[in-house]
């Protein structure tokens, strides 16, 4: 997790390039093959509409996840993550227009925390919300 | 990989699951690339990417059952350290919580992975020398069928 050598050094309320996303069926495929979770309201409208999902199947919790971490690391340079914390707070379906999202929070000698967001490019509250705390890299700690 | 789980009982809270030990392989670091990451299939060198693929889904860790909504997760990475391809982890999972409000019952499941400090060879030299390279929380709200007394 050394990361990219020489990345700047992230300052508080620094904005990160906002990052569209669409997840597809064949998405949600491969990842529930990686994963071994094939559970069926991730692959089949019908048995998601059995549990309530009226619109028919949701992409994995997990897959939005990666994708925020990966969103959020291309984005911190050499940073390393210690946590990553994220709430669901409504399902992701694929053939959405998405758009990913964030911010610097904080700061210090050693350590950088963002927040991120995954909502509908259409706008409305983000679905899923989360927090990234990462060791910054070499470059960019105040020695 | 994560197809191993525990039995979700209640009753047995707080009680460990069997170790699982797992190897860390190419195939399923690509695999979780290719879906996570896929702008950088392009990217020849897999090991950096190997701690955020890997342990975004930690063998051991639940797979809900279809019906749970899943609230909210955490991973902590308390060694501070990339999984490498090759290295061998033992998971360790348990139910951390059930609480019940009204018809709902919130799950929290604990998974934690381990592994040998890289200077002191494999899990099975020295099987108590450990170090903690990933903890996960997950939270599930379940809802709890009628005629279920909580």
């Amino acid at each position: 997790m050394s990361g990219a050598q020489g990345s700047p050094r992230p300052e508080p309320g620094q904005s990160l390039p906002p990052q569209a996303l669409i997840l597809t069926r064949e998405d949600l495929r491969r990842y529930a093959d990686a994963s071994g979770d094939h559970n069926p309201i991730h692959l089949d409208d019908d048995v998601a509409r059995q549990f309530g999902l009226e619109d028919g199947v949701i992409a994995h919790g997990m897959l939005v996840m990666g994708r925020m971490a990966t969103y959020v690391q291309s984005t911190m340079g050499g940073s390393s993550p210690t946590s990553f914390r994220v709430r669901f707070r409504s399902p992701v379906r694929p053939g959405i227009p998405l758009v990913m999202t964030g911010h610097v929070v904080s700061v210090d000698a050693e350590t950088v925390v963002v927040q991120v967001a995954v909502a509908a490019r259409a706008g409305g509250a983000p679905a899923v919300t989360g927090t990234w705390t990462g060791r910054l890299g070499s470059s960019q700690r105040v020695e | 990989m994560t197809a191993q789980n525990f039995q979700w009982d209640p009753e047995r809270v707080g009680e460990r699951s069997r170790p699982i030990l797992h190897e860390v392989s190419a195939e399923v670091v690509a695999a979780f690339r290719a879906a996570v990451d896929p702008a950088s299939v392009a990217d020849p060198s897999p090991s950096t990417l190997a701690v955020r693929l890997q342990t975004l889904d930690v063998p051991g860790l639940t797979l809900p059952p279809a019906g749970v909504i899943h609230a909210s997760q955490e991973f902590l990475f308390p060694a501070g350290r990339a999984l490498k391809v090759g290295e061998r982890v033992r998971v360790v999972g348990w139910l951390d919580s059930v609480r019940q409000r009204a018809r709902l019952a919130i799950v929290v499941v604990v998974n934690q992975m381990t592994a040998a400090p890289r200077d002191r060879g494999d899990l099975d030299d020295r099987p108590d020398d450990t170090v903690l390279l990933v903890e996960t929380r997950t939270t599930v709200m379940v809802t709890v069928p009628d005629g279920v007394i909580p």
